[in-house]
């Protein structure tokens, strides 16, 4: 324990020199600890993926060494055909659930913003399965999907709809759908809130002036509701986007990649490559790349979407 | 001005701080120079021992029960998370770093050979002689011998089984099939005459994990074949490959006598469906046969070897966990002590009894208690003789991913099984040994 005398001494010191700060010293000093927190957890490992991505690192295999191998992993990269077949199976899912996710999500937004009974609890029914944890979607659906016991086929085949069940998650096109319906399901609800927001800050005053004027309601929708929404759907759209480009628990709860490779998303065969097979330099890579793609779509986003009011 | 003070200050503090704890510091630096006097009693050894999560708490009760025996070397129990892929991080974590610890720990049965190329695991000949090593059954020593010398000693060990309906086969005079054609037989004659259309034949593992890639080889072993050719590279696109996984598209396929559904179920997915009375025939691990208890096919299912090819010999693949000590350990004499205390008749014996895991100790398993308390111990003894361990590879994951990749599409029936073998071929001629 110190001494009561040394820390009654210490107490005067901090007391005397707080009365002499002044704000731009008190700014710096709030503002160091977060500053040196954000260098140390998120710019260096940035940095440090970078730089990993540049050398050979096959952590199972040390007597390689980690030699400085230059871009040679983004050329393997260019050649690897898994590489660009996740990729391209994580925009087509981008594509289609964002647009429809957008357009789902417009529509609940719509219904939550009129007034009506229970009101609020439809508002909060909306938000349930964007509150539940992805891989618990996941699983639940992958319960719905089975072929032997899910809930689907159960349904079809009472009603008499299908003879045999169908094998949901088990071919490539059914898989594709059937993932993308589990993300519009969950994140529509997410697209809702935001699109409720920008909805409701929109003032009544000039709903009434166009009613005035005599413009119809689908009038209205699109030339006051859609284009005063715009920049809540440049949020929302590149918010939506990064997500999906980085979807990774939905695939691996409910179809771990298959049937084959088919689901596979580029972050799944990142982690792949990286934390199972232990090639964390081209898993470095991968992600650096996947860090590209998202960077340039949302450029793209706030090159043609965004205007500055 | 006042920077200089702030720093001033600041440093004060830094000073102040580490006396606030200085009296347990102090403490322990004279617990220190005391055990350095040779008169005292030296301090035990502490062996860090790294496993997964056990939720049945044999683990602990096991380590209580060492410590309580020994006062010169102390088991810590490093819990690690129960999902296998979680806990190759934390290893990969702490070898790379060249951590002095854990000294002992668990590995899955496919990691011996990557832990031990990267030099990670250290040999153990020179605590377990070939005389210790014959109480274990063959597959549970063979998964850690890696060019000629010993690595580790698996603790527990699952084994390839399949579950059958006893009543539907009595009900139509069927014998227990042999063979896989004879298993085919047997499943359509029931089928056809219980005419029940939730009913199936056999289901296995076909999903895209290590499941696949577990049935096929069983497959393949089952037709005297393995994946090594002469030279110990690795085939999969021979005609003994083909053949297996030919087999396994036509029983979905062709006769379908499995439905197509097992391209998209694990173990867990086969056990629903078998013990809603919706299977004849099922290939699953041991721990069905307790769980099977508290289905409607309660008292109606038995277990029997694997199918074999005609002229083939039925080997079933075994999962589990192997023991292994870390090679930067500074303390791997102990180490070695406390494996094979859990290694023991008394501590194996217990294993079984209180969580049916499959002791790797023939003496313990055949235990006249343990038979009677675990039945299943029995029954998986006769096939512990002829199991097989998985390919001891360093890239084993690599491996099974192209192997479960192609399966999982011919079984699909979006690939010919041929092209699938020699697709798989490809990927795994990619893979740098």
């Amino acid at each position: 324990m110190p001494s009561p005398s040394i820390t009654i001494q210490q107490r005067k010191t901090v007391s005397r020199r707080h009365r002499r700060l002044n704000d731009k010293t008190l700014a710096f000093l709030l503002i160091t600890p977060p500053v040196l927190f954000l260098l140390l957890f998120t710019l260096y490992p940035i940095l440090r993926v970078f730089w990993m991505s540049l050398h050979q690192i096959s952590v199972s295999q040390p007597w390689l060494g980690t030699p400085f191998v230059g871009l040679d992993n983004y050329a393997e990269a260019m050649k690897d055909t898994r590489f660009w077949h996740s990729t391209g199976f994580t925009l087509a899912f981008s594509l289609v659930t964002v647009v429809f996710e957008i357009g789902f999500g417009l529509f609940l937004a719509i219904i939550a913003n009129k007034t009506f009974p229970f009101r609020s609890f439809v508002r909060a029914a909306i938000l349930f399965p964007w509150a539940l944890p992805t891989v618990t979607n996941a699983l639940t659906w992958r319960w719905m999907y089975n072929s032997d016991y899910g809930l689907f086929n159960g349904l079809l085949m009472q009603w008499g709809w299908i003879a045999k069940p169908i094998n949901w998650l088990g071919s490539t096109d059914l898989a594709f759908i059937a993932v993308c319906i589990v993300a519009i399901w969950k994140t529509s609800s997410f697209m809702a809130i935001i699109l409720l927001g920008g909805l409701q800050s929109i003032g009544h005053d000039i709903y009434e002036a166009a009613h005035i004027d005599g413009a119809s309601r689908t009038q209205a929708f699109f030339l006051i509701t859609l284009p005063l929404l715009k920049n809540v759907f440049l949020v929302a759209l590149v918010l939506r986007t990064m997500h999906s480009l980085q979807a990774f628990d939905l695939m691996f709860g409910l179809t771990q990649g298959g049937p084959g490779n088919s689901t596979e998303s580029l972050p799944m065969y990142i982690h792949t490559k990286a934390f199972i097979d232990l090639e964390w330099g081209y898993g470095s890579a991968l992600g650096v790349l996947l860090f590209v793609i998202i960077f340039a779509i949302s450029m793209l986003y706030l090159k043609f979407l965004y205007e500055p009011e | 001005m006042s920077r200089k003070r702030f720093l001033a200050a600041l440093l004060g503090t830094a000073m102040i701080l580490p006396a606030c704890s200085g009296g347990g510091a102090d403490g322990s630096s004279t617990a220190a120079s005391g055990s350095d006097n040779p008169a005292k009693t030296k301090a035990p050894v502490t062996i860090e021992f790294a496993a997964g999560l056990d939720s049945s708490g044999e683990m602990a009760k096991s380590i209580d029960r060492f410590n309580k025996a020994h006062s010169d070397i102390q088991i810590k129990y490093v819990e690690l998370p129960q999902v296998p892929n979680e806990q190759l991080t934390r290893y990969t974590t702490w070898f790379n770093s060249k951590s002095k610890t854990p000294d002992l720990l668990l590995t899955d049965v496919t990691w011996p050979k990557m832990f031990a190329s990267a030099g990670w695991i250290a040999p153990i000949d020179e605590y377990v002689d070939a005389e210790y090593l014959k109480q274990f059954y063959p597959a549970a020593v063979d998964v850690a011998k890696i060019d000629g010398k010993q690595y580790g000693i698996q603790g527990w060990v699952d084994v390839g089984m399949i579950y059958y309906r006893k009543d539907l086969l009595e009900k139509y005079n069927q014998q227990v099939p042999k063979t896989w054609d004879e298993l085919e037989k047997v499943s359509q004659e029931i089928l056809k005459k219980e005419n029940d259309p939730n009913l199936v034949g056999y289901v296995f593992q076909g999903a895209k994990i290590e499941g696949a890639t577990i049935n096929w080889l069983e497959f393949l072993w089952s037709n005297g074949g393995d994946v090594f050719d002469a030279n110990g590279k690795i085939k999969v696109d021979t005609p003994k490959a083909i053949q297996a996984m030919k087999k396994m598209y036509d029983l979905v396929q062709t006769s379908k006598v499995s439905p197509v559904s097992v391209a998209t179920s694990s173990p867990n997915d086969n056990q629903i469906v078998f013990g809603n009375g919706n299977a004849i025939f099922m290939r699953n691990w041991p721990n069905s046969f307790a769980s099977l208890k508290e289905t409607k096919v309660n008292g109606k299912y038995d277990v029997m070897p694997i199918p074999q090819f005609e002229g083939g010999k039925s080997q079933p693949s075994t999962g589990g966990w192997v023991y292994a000590i870390n090679s930067s350990s500074e303390h791997k004499k102990e180490a070695a002590e406390v494996m094979k205390f859990f290694l023991s008749d008394a501590e194996q014996k217990s294993l079984v009894i209180q969580t049916s895991k499959i002791a790797t100790n023939r003496k313990a398993l055949a235990d006249p208690e343990v038979a009677s308390k675990q039945p299943i111990s029995i029954k998986a003894q006769s096939l512990l003789e002829t199991a097989k361990s998985r390919p001891a590879l360093r890239a084993y994951e690599q491996f099974s991913r192209a192997m479960q990749t192609q399966i999982n599409l011919a079984l699909n029936g979006q690939k010919d099984p041929e092209q699938a073998m020699k697709d798989a071929q490809k990927e795994i001629d990619k893979i740098k040994e």
